[in-house]
């Protein structure tokens, strides 16, 4: 799986990002370069799916995938894949991760997840008889979440033991089988403590990165089912409380973008902000990405992001410097990125109108 | 004051005795006596201080070594019905240390490490309480580690004092009597109480095997298994052999075998400790990690694969077998380039004497000048952290260094750290040379033993050791066990959920 995930993002990259840009997307870096990355090259789903990934296991992986000849690194040491990779790719069961949304729900995500694997312990726990236990999350405030949730549903607790089985199996059930394995595997309650990602890892003969990726797929399989269905799932539904999507800006963007709306000019954030100018621009086109309705005529035409956004697509490139140089230098490399930010939604609301 | 301690067990703890001590140790502190209690391990020190806590309110502070072995027992306590305890450590996140420290005097029993003792806030907070007993856990300590990494507990006089002096209780499981002296010396209490008892276990057998490489270790290993099943441990000197060694295990035997050492995750920790608890695991290849604070009862065998420092550490590693009382058995496995091992640990944890001369001739030109970081200096010069520990805590000691100024490094003082390095160097020598005279003694091992430690060693209840009556081919445990491993994921959630009959 974790192979898939990286050929997904080189073939997506186009030989335009490095290994290192791979790792900043699945970690989820909070820089406007790795979410204009993210936008720009429809790797949004991805975006900080493995957060604990070590940059090392990565490049790891990579070296295999080369030797195997499924990716090349050219001169400037840019992977790009092989058309024998891209049959790889194309053969790969697509169900197996198609409920990543890492860019809108990574956030979330391990809090859910902290509150799922503790109120089961708990549930399992009580069901059992047994009264005294070592919480399996650490986590003070994950705790407090569940003792409350103890005290308030107290007399439906029994009901909701129930519940809890049978969500969950119906849930596994209509999921892949090894995904579904590794997940109760690591689940413990009722006496039965879960196994380690070494053990996982060894019982089911897998990579760290495939058995943590999996775990991690079915914990958003779970997330966005029980979130979309209240009535069928109601205890994962209660997980889920609270826990809403992110739009993912910097706080420090969200001031930038506030003093914009206010009618602020750049220089004048900078010298309020005390920031460089750089920076401000990263705001700039970080807010650009993420706020569709963010109006940016005060830097450039709607005119300008069209034709900017236009030798995009004909030149099939992400690369600033390619268009920058298509165009003579006519933008510099800020106007350049912005466009390129703006032209991310008028492709996709484009594309929803065309489907509609 | 006189308490029914009998009934006070039975109702906050469920036992109806006590353990051999616990109530000597017990009383004194409740007729406000200062008390060095020696208990061997497995005797429930712990209870020693949870009990009087109940019974005296206000707070008991408990100093811990170890952060993983705090938190482990809060937990441990915490899951047992005991509510009012809480470990006060470096590890909590702010929103959780707050919400600890406003309510600080609500908690019975604190657990606290020596170094967060030190800070002006919490003890200005601990002086506004009502500390009523002030335990040092692990008190050989001070002895024992105090020099190289735990130079706060040499500290400990002092808060004591601040604190307005507090009943005192220290306890260790292992103190010979110059550690026993040098405890009540470094807590400036002299008077204290003295509770010693027996460690000689008589419920273990042991036996000492010299191999010719790790590799013939590890067949002995898997001979010995393939033949006893039963809850095993295996200490390892370092992570890595820890982990390689069960791997080859896992491969050829029938057993289940995890890794764990310090290095772990914090969950995958957990998760090991409590599948050995929960015999869910047959082996552990751990490191001195394991096991403080992890009371599992019906431990029978414990392997040593590398030599430990010295016999206090192996003592206490041993002990963690059969407590329950039922037959246990100790090897210790060593090859002739094993003894390099410890000395390579002492040696980190120690400055050489060249490390020291450079170290001074800089920081005599920085007279008046603030010392630079703690990771500046380990870098510059090279030093593992606890060599610049003992340096840093010499000058303190010294007064050379005041609010982290400098201030008279004069040669007189020079010479003196170096003389009192030497001495830390030929004390670990000497312990290290003991442990090594005791695999290679060829009178009774029990009694080689123990022997440091108290006068009169008593007669075990299994054969003694492979000197005395004893042979690892008697050894036959063969013990049930349940496994879930075979499971598919749903036979394992109903299994969880307990679900559906004859699971």
């Amino acid at each position: 799986m974790f192979d898939h995930v990286v050929l997904t993002c080189v073939d997506r990259f186009r030989g335009e990002r490095t290994v290192s840009g791979i790792y900043h997307l699945l970690t989820g870096k909070r820089s406007s370069q790795t979410l204009q990355d993210a936008k720009g090259y429809e790797l949004d789903t991805l975006f900080g799916i493995y957060p604990s990934l070590k940059r090392e296991s990565l490049e790891k992986r990579v070296q295999p995938l080369i030797r195997d000849g499924l990716i090349q690194i050219n001169e400037q040491s840019f992977p790009s894949i092989t058309s024998e990779g891209a049959r790889r790719l194309s053969s790969f069961p697509i169900q197996e991760l198609t409920y990543f949304d890492g860019m809108v729900w990574h956030d979330v995500i391990p809090t859910f997840v902290r509150r799922v694997y503790l109120m089961l312990q708990m549930m399992a726990n009580t069901n059992a008889g047994i009264d005294h236990y070592v919480p399996i999350v650490d986590d003070f405030g994950t705790q407090n979440w569940v003792r409350t949730v103890h005290h308030q549903f107290q007399d439906k607790l029994p009901k909701m033991v129930e519940s809890m089985y049978e969500e969950i199996h119906h849930l596994l059930k209509e999921h892949p089988s090894l995904q579904a394995e590794l997940f109760v595997h690591r689940l413990t309650g009722g006496g039965v403590i879960g196994m380690t990602i070494d053990q996982l890892k060894r019982e089911f003969d897998l990579n760290i990165e495939d058995v943590e990726l999996m775990l991690q797929h079915t914990h958003y399989y779970l997330f966005l089912e029980s979130k979309k269905k209240k009535d069928r799932y109601p205890v994962l539904h209660l997980c889920t409380k609270g826990l809403d999507a992110t739009h993912l800006i910097t706080r420090s963007a969200r001031k930038t973008y506030q003093y914009i709306q206010q009618g602020l000019s750049m220089q004048e954030i900078m010298n309020l902000r005390r920031l460089k100018k750089s920076t401000i621009q990263d705001h700039i086109v970080e807010s650009a990405l993420i706020i569709p309705d963010f109006s940016i005529t005060s830097f450039l035409s709607e005119e300008d992001v069209r034709e900017i956004n236009k030798m995009g697509s004909q030149m099939n490139t992400k690369k600033l410097k390619q268009i920058y140089e298509a165009l003579d230098g006519k933008y510099d490399y800020f106007e350049l990125r912005l466009a390129l930010a703006k032209g991310q939604h008028v492709i996709k609301e484009g594309m929803t109108q065309d489907e509609a | 004051m006189k308490h029914d301690l009998g009934s006070l067990l039975k109702e906050n703890f469920g036992f109806s005795e006590f353990r051999e001590g616990q109530k000597e140790v017990i009383t004194d502190v409740l007729e406000g006596e200062d008390v060095l209690g020696i208990l061997p391990t497995g005797t429930g020190k712990s209870l020693c201080y949870q009990l009087p806590a109940k019974i005296l309110g206000g707070t008991t502070l408990v100093v811990s070594p170890l952060i993983s072995l705090m938190v482990d027992q809060v937990k441990q306590l915490k899951a047992s019905g005991y509510k009012a305890v809480t470990a006060v450590n470096s590890f909590m996140d702010q929103h959780e240390r707050n919400a600890v420290l406003r309510n600080l005097h609500k908690y019975s029993l604190v657990y606290i490490s020596p170094e967060m003792l030190q800070t002006d806030w919490l003890q200005n907070r601990l002086n506004r309480m009502h500390v009523n007993l002030f335990v040092i856990d692990e008190a050989h300590c001070i002895s024992q580690w105090g020099h190289e990494f735990r130079t706060d507990y040499l500290k400990l006089h002092k808060t004591i004092e601040n604190l307005g002096h507090p009943t005192v209780m220290a306890l260790s499981a292992t103190a010979t009597p110059d550690v026993q002296r040098d405890i009540m010396e470094k807590l400036r209490l002299p008077h204290m109480k003295k509770r010693i008892y027996p460690m000689d276990k008589q419920n273990i057998s042991f036996a000492v095997e010299e191999c010719t490489s790790p590799e013939e270790k590890t067949d002995r290993i898997v001979q010995l298994l393939k033949k006893n099943q039963a809850p095993t441990m295996i200490y390892f000197s370092s992570r890595q052999w820890a982990e390689k060694v069960s791997f080859e295990l896992r491969d050829r035997l029938k057993q289940r075998v995890a890794f764990y050492h310090g290095g772990m995750e914090q969950t995958d920790r957990m998760l090991v400790q409590q599948q050995f608890m929960n015999n869910q695991l047959d082996v552990i290849c751990c490191t001195s990690a394991f096991g403080m604070g992890v009371d599992k009862k019906d431990i029978r065998i414990v392997i040593h694969f590398h030599l430990p420092p010295q016999l206090e550490s192996f003592i206490q590693e041993v002990g963690r077998a059969g407590r329950d009382g039922g037959a246990a058995f100790s090897l210790l496995l060593f090859t002739r380039q094993d003894h390099y091992l410890p000395q390579r640990l002492i040696q980190s944890e120690l400055p050489g004497k060249n490390d020291l001369q450079q170290v001074f001739s800089f920081l005599t030109k920085k007279q008046g000048e603030k010392v630079p970081e703690d990771d500046v200096m380990v870098e510059r010069f090279e030093l593992s952290e606890s060599q610049w520990n003992f340096i840093k805590f010499q000058l303190e000691e010294e007064g050379a260094l005041q609010d982290g100024k400098l201030i008279g490094v004069t040669p007189e003082l020079i010479q003196e750290i170096h003389r009192f390095l030497e001495e830390r160097w030929i004390y670990k020598h000497n312990k290290l040379n003991e442990m090594l005279k005791w695999i290679h003694a060829s009178e009774c091992r029990r009694e080689a033993l123990y022997k440091p430690f108290q006068d009169m060693i008593r007669k075990p209840t299994v054969p003694c050791c492979d000197v005395c009556d004893f042979s690892i081919g008697d050894l036959s445990f063969q013990e049930e066990r349940q496994t879930y491993d075979t499971f598919s994921w749903e036979d394992r959630l109903k299994l969880i959920f307990k679900q559906g009959a004859g699971l």
